[in-house]
């Protein structure tokens, strides 16, 4: 299980940021990613693994019209 | 054409001339507003005063000031007292940063018979405030259409009478721009505020400010849109206003540090060029880079507000738009905005309407547009969209209220409240395009069903339980208006923040003071009642900053700098506050910080509060919403969601649903929600330092310096 | 059209383009008001050579139609019409659409020639483009 925005989420074997935005349905072209408090840089996304019980927060930069 | 246009110059009757010359603008002043009565054809000069320029800034707040002194707690918005002023503000005007030539409309609403702000692009602000005027104050009405003509470059106004085509704002704002310009290029140097014929027959008319396009040579408009100022603007008898300014220049608005202003400028500019295309596309895109993301996070309005996606979304998707916009043309509203958004869809030929087969310019569509004419409508067609968008801005009418306005009658529809006889043969189910066509263009000409459509929400209401025995709850329920004016295209169901961001504001539910959904649901950064009041007061502060000062709130936050996510608070886009905060002090020679900022947004929105109190408004019965904007109405929107909702009253209701009949379950939450809403009027007042009622607490009122006697009469009478 | 070609492996960064630059348009040895601004540079060169080679990218993104391309091909700024709003110097993509603080408008290289003059090893001259 991990945590993401406040919220549980089953974890998967092999998660990356790319397969949890996916599995979110987090589309949105902007989102800052901190993995256990560490801000991970879009191009590590496909690359980096999360582990079980990692606390994530996708933070979606968006402040509307 | 030019037989035409030579028709309109020889038809010029002059009612009333100033002569004036025009004052040197000083650090974003030109410290002289213009005072018109078209009762009598008083036109004159009047000082801007230190206090205003300490106090109320500029823009809404000098229209605001001018209004307060201008009527009386009784006036309406249609008597002559009433006034439309337009101000842009000290930094409008610039060139050198991107969003910089907005104004702010200030009247007395139709749609909520209290205040109504409301903000426009164009070029008519800036080229009012360097033809020596830093706000228009028109109060009176006129016996016969007039035009007034502000002429910056020789120093003089007009009241006029001129013959032209009247009701079709696209036509007026090119007729009067040809009939002006001494060439093409001229064309650049005037701007025209215009409305059409639906601004007469509605309450939701709006007013037009033209920019003129060099490349497309044709005169373009953005919309002052919400509260119905171009109702007031007809009411009024005025016909156009126009105004001629050939000398801009990089230095026009005289700053105090100009070196600072295109340091910054620059900044931004290349910020925007390196990043703009990885971000939110605005340069592609415009606002329509929404239409997609709010239907994949379940936010996109659907069926009046029923619903948050819907499988035939993908056809209004922000790649289907940007494919029908022209791409790689400067499409900025005020000259030099680099962020470009302002989008077009061009040679578009009309299936409908008056204009029937004419290849037009269509000056859109924005993600207000698309969400409300369309999914709003449960439509799906961007063909139709994009005509829609056509007539609404050329009838003069609010694509937002529109959109709204439409939903509701078609869920009254769909719920047989309303049936075809009422509707004079219109069958409005949701997704039917051609009979939503039809009630745009009703509302243009005036007449059929879309007389009633055009008066709003809340009166539609009104009517249909009076006149069809409709039941008054369920209207009152699914009726998305909050203090009269119709809600702007966001799902706040899910969001309590949002609700608040919607229902608590000045003017009514416009998402100009507070846009938190994301930060609320999606990113749950506001899992607190304290952090909800926290944004609930700093960001509607902060976003009231844009309309003091003359700028569109678009480059804060819709392009993002390198090292943003790094920071403290992320969401606030801190190198872009500092941004604003240089640019005013390079501007006006001051020395505000963004503690200061927040206060200079704090003394006017607080004095906005107050005179909605003393027309009789401004408590905490009106910012109620209808339950549609808090939780689920019907069984339908209760079992789009079941999942989600079943839970939340497990876990935070502490109800079990099991064995519960939908209805019971509704019921259930919306006790909860109800409560929870209450709540949070409560810390958020507190917060913004008013009392339970929402009234600003005397103590608050005299340390933000707005303490003026007849403000402190109006707050003793209602403690 | 001619414009200024550079070869940068030649560049000894003695800055004589500068100064001819910027004494002749602006009447001060700025480098900072020249048209070309030569850097030091950790690239195998040594040198970058910054100047115009007239792409107009610029043509484009000006909001007022004030730069357009002479019968030469050269990329000139109209100064009566342009708004200083600097959209170019912020599209530029090689950089050399130059503004100082002190100026109102943005300026770059005309393709006059002059500093080629004066280069003394040949590091940067007029050579014909399509």
């Amino acid at each position: 299980m991990i945590e993401v925005n406040g919220k549980a989420v089953d974890w998967e074997e092999g998660m990356t940021i790319v397969t949890l935005l996916k599995k979110m349905n987090y589309t949105f072209p902007k989102i800052i990613i901190r993995v256990d408090g560490k801000v991970i840089d879009k191009k590590q996304w496909s690359s980096y693994q999360i582990n079980d019980q990692a606390v994530v927060h996708a933070h979606h930069l968006i402040a509307g019209g | 054409m030019n037989k035409s246009i030579e028709k309109m110059r020889a038809s010029r009757k002059v009612l009333a001339r100033y002569e004036y010359e025009p004052a040197a603008i000083d650090k974003g002043y030109s410290g002289k507003t213009l005072y018109i009565d078209i009762s009598n054809q008083t036109i004159k000069a009047k000082d801007v005063t230190n206090q205003m320029k300490d106090i109320f800034i500029g823009g809404k707040g000098f229209g605001l000031w001018y209004l307060w002194n201008a009527i009386k707690p009784e006036t309406k918005w249609n008597d002559p007292e009433n006034e439309i002023v337009i101000s842009s503000g000290p930094i409008g005007g610039i060139t050198q940063y991107p969003g910089s030539g907005k104004s702010l409309v200030v009247t007395l609403s139709p749609l909520t018979n209290s205040l109504m702000d409301s903000n426009v692009g164009g070029f008519f602000g800036p080229y009012l405030k360097f033809s020596g005027w830093d706000a228009l104050e028109i109060q009176g009405k006129a016996e016969k259409d007039v035009v007034i003509l502000i002429d910056g470059d020789n120093g003089a106004v007009t009241i006029e009478e001129i013959d032209f085509q009247p009701g079709a704002s696209h036509l007026i704002s090119e007729q009067l721009t040809e009939m002006l310009a001494d060439n093409e290029k001229d064309k650049m140097h005037v701007s025209i505020v215009s409305s059409g014929s639906g601004a007469e027959h509605t309450n939701v008319g709006i007013l037009n400010f033209s920019f003129y396009d060099l490349r497309r040579k044709a005169a373009r408009m953005k919309q002052a849109g919400r509260g119905g100022t171009g109702t007031v603007f007809r009411d009024k008898k005025i016909a156009a206003l126009a105004v001629k300014y050939s000398s801009l220049t990089g230095r026009s608005n005289n700053p105090a540090d100009p070196a600072k202003i295109s340091k910054t400028g620059v900044k931004i500019t290349r910020e925007i060029n390196k990043f703009d295309n990885e971000q939110f596309r605005m340069r592609q895109i415009g606002t329509a880079n929404l239409m997609t993301p709010m239907n994949d996070y379940d936010l996109l309005p659907v069926n009046n507000f029923k619903y948050g996606s819907h499988i035939d979304a993908v056809k209004l998707s922000s790649d289907v738009l940007r494919d029908r916009f022209t791409q790689n043309m400067p499409d900025g509203c005020w000259i030099g905005c680099s962020l470009s958004c302002c989008k077009a869809v061009d040679n578009f030929e009309l299936k409908s309407g008056p204009f029937k087969g004419n290849k037009v310019i269509v000056d859109g569509p924005e993600y207000e547009n698309a969400a409300g004419l369309g999914s709003n409508c449960g439509i799906f067609d961007p063909d139709y969209v994009i005509e829609a968008n056509f007539y609404c801005d050329t009838y003069g009418l609010d694509t937002i209220s529109t959109g709204t306005m439409i939903a509701f009658a078609m869920e009254c529809y769909e719920n047989n409240i309303i049936n075809k006889k009422i509707t004079g043969g219109l069958e409005l189910n949701f997704g039917n395009a051609e009979a939503a066509m039809e009630l745009i263009h009703q509302m243009g000409r005036g007449d059929g069903f879309g007389l009633i459509v055009g008066q709003g929400v809340r009166r539609m209401k009104q009517i249909f339980a009076e006149k069809y025995s409709a039941d008054p709850s369920f209207l009152q329920d699914i009726g998305m208006e909050n203090k009269g004016l119709e809600y702007s295209q966001y799902q706040a169901k899910e969001s309590l923040a949002q609700q608040g961001g919607y229902a608590m504001t000045n003017k009514g539910p416009q998402h100009d003071e507070a846009w938190l959904i994301f930060m609320d649901m999606v990113n749950n950064q506001l899992p607190t009642f304290e952090k909800k009041a926290e944004a609930l007061h700093y960001f509607p502060m902060f976003r009231t900053w844009f309309g003091l000062q003359g700028l569109c709130k678009l480059p804060w936050n819709d392009i993002v700098p390198e090292g943003n996510a790094q920071t403290d608070s992320p969401e606030k886009i801190p190198e872009h506050v500092q941004n604003y905060v240089d640019l005013f002090n390079a501007v006006t020679g001051r020395n505000i910080d963004k503690e200061e900022m927040i206060r200079q947004s704090e003394r006017v929105y607080n004095f906005q509060r107050i005179f909605n109190l003393r027309l009789g408004f401004g408590t905490r019965e009106h910012d109620a919403a209808p339950y549609r904007a808090l939780g689920p109405v019907t069984v339908e929107e209760y079992e789009s969601r079941a999942e989600r909702y079943d839970k939340q009253l497990k876990e935070d209701v502490g109800i079990d649903p099991a064995g519960l009949s939908t209805e019971e379950k509704i019921k259930a939450m919306r006790k909860y929600r109800e409560e929870r809403y209450e709540t949070l009027l409560d810390v958020v007042y507190e917060r913004r330092g008013w009392t339970k009622n929402g009234i600003p607490k005397p103590e608050f009122v005299k340390e933000l310096g707005i303490d003026f006697p007849e403000v402190m009469e109006v707050i003793n009478k209602n403690l | 059209m001619k414009i200024v070609g550079v070869n940068e492996a030649l560049c000894t960064l003695c800055g004589a383009c500068e100064t001819t630059c910027s004494t002749f348009y602006f009447k001060e040895d700025n480098r900072l008001k020249s048209a070309i601004q030569v850097h030091e540079s950790d690239h195998e060169a040594g040198a970058v050579i910054k100047v115009c080679n007239q792409c107009g990218k610029c043509i484009e993104v000006c909001p007022v139609e004030a730069i357009s391309r002479s019968k030469k091909g050269i990329v000139l700024i109209n100064k009566k019409t342009c708004v200083g709003c600097f959209n170019c110097v912020g599209v530029c993509p090689t950089e050399t659409m130059y503004w100082h603080e002190d100026l109102v408008i943005p300026f770059k290289c005309i393709a006059c020639a002059r500093c080629t003059k004066e280069c003394p090893t040949e590091a940067i001259f007029m050579t014909e483009v399509e």
